[in-house]
């Protein structure tokens, strides 16, 4: 009787363990790249210049991956809950477009020096950081 | 690659004068989706879509990275791009159009216009001709902008939805633009 009351509930517990698990996987929030650590770390000229050469092979190397780029701000915008820091490359057409969520965001000014960690979404005239925080 | 290249050789080799009059361009242009199900709502958002529109001709050309797109739920992010888009194989969906029923002079007064566009989509890879209706909305400070819902039925992009998860996607899914532009 003990036997089997041990069994019901380490069943029991299985069972909870994994329906959590499975909530908790369902709930789970895509993370910032703050709290991931980082693949690559360039500069803003060298990560354009490689999607340039050949965007295919940048893709594979840097997309859905956490860079830290360093570069020069030229500007920024705010775009309804998102703050958006362009990082100068040295071609006035295209620039690395780094996408912050405006409530965290930092201060930063045309000229300033930055280094900011994002996920790497591709090239679509700009190279897209997303959920991006300032390299600490 | 190619999307940018057409879209950056319209940028560098456009002469400005006649540029500043009759193209328009926008890099931060807002795609959304919405799937409703009993079971549950799906919702993505993409804030970067590219677009140049050409008003004295009335061509059109717009470019998203389907990675851009946000979900609420990091699940859902996964699947979308592992399972359903294959982001990696194909990484845009893209439009070629032309849009018709603009009057002459429309996007440099207040008013608000409707118009028709039609085009090739390209999602997943796959291309496919399109009429939709479509809205642009001048505002007289020099703001521009381009609306247009239409609705994609992910089979019609050789997209596949397992068995598992049909219940869990709508068949029809709701497509919502929202295009600043700003003249080039």
């Amino acid at each position: 009787m003990q036997r089997r009351t041990v069994i019901l509930l380490v069943g029991l517990a299985a069972i909870a363990g994994a329906g959590f698990y499975a909530w908790s996987e369902y709930e789970r929030k895509p993370k910032g790249a703050a709290e991931l650590k980082v693949d690559e770390v360039l500069s803003a000229t060298d990560l354009l210049a490689a999607y340039v050469a050949d965007e295919a092979a940048a893709d594979a190397r840097f997309a859905s991956k956490v860079l830290e780029v360093s570069g020069t701000v030229e500007g920024s915008e705010v775009q309804g809950d998102k703050l958006n820091i362009f990082l100068s490359t040295g071609d006035p057409l295209q620039r690395i477009a780094c996408e912050f969520d405006a409530a965290s965001a930092p201060s930063l000014n045309a000229g300033d020096a930055a280094r900011v960690r994002g996920i790497c979404a591709g090239y679509n005239l700009d190279v897209l950081l997303q959920r991006c925080a300032i390299a600490p | 690659m190619k999307t940018n290249r057409i879209l950056l050789a319209t940028l560098a080799l456009l002469p400005l004068s006649l540029a500043a009059q009759e193209r328009y361009m926008s890099r931060t242009g807002h795609a959304s989706f919405f799937s409703e199900t009993k079971m549950e709502n799906i919702e993505a958002h993409n804030h970067k879509a590219t677009a140049v529109f050409d008003a004295s001709t009335g061509a059109i050309e717009m470019s998203m990275l389907i990675k851009a797109f946000e979900f609420e739920k990091a699940l859902m992010q996964e699947h979308f791009n592992e399972n359903y888009m294959e982001s990696e194989k194909f990484p845009k969906a893209t439009f070629k159009g032309t849009v018709s029923g603009l009057p002459a002079g429309a996007l440099t007064k207040p008013g608000s216009f409707d118009v028709e566009v039609k085009g090739e989509l390209t999602i997943h890879g796959v291309t496919r001709t399109v009429t939709e209706k479509a809205r642009f909305i001048v505002d007289g400070k020099g703001g521009i902008k381009a609306e247009c819902a239409f609705k994609v039925k992910p089979e019609d992009h050789g997209i596949k939805i397992p068995g598992a998860v049909r219940n869990n996607i709508a068949e029809i899914i709701e497509v919502k633009l929202d295009v600043p532009f700003s003249k080039m």
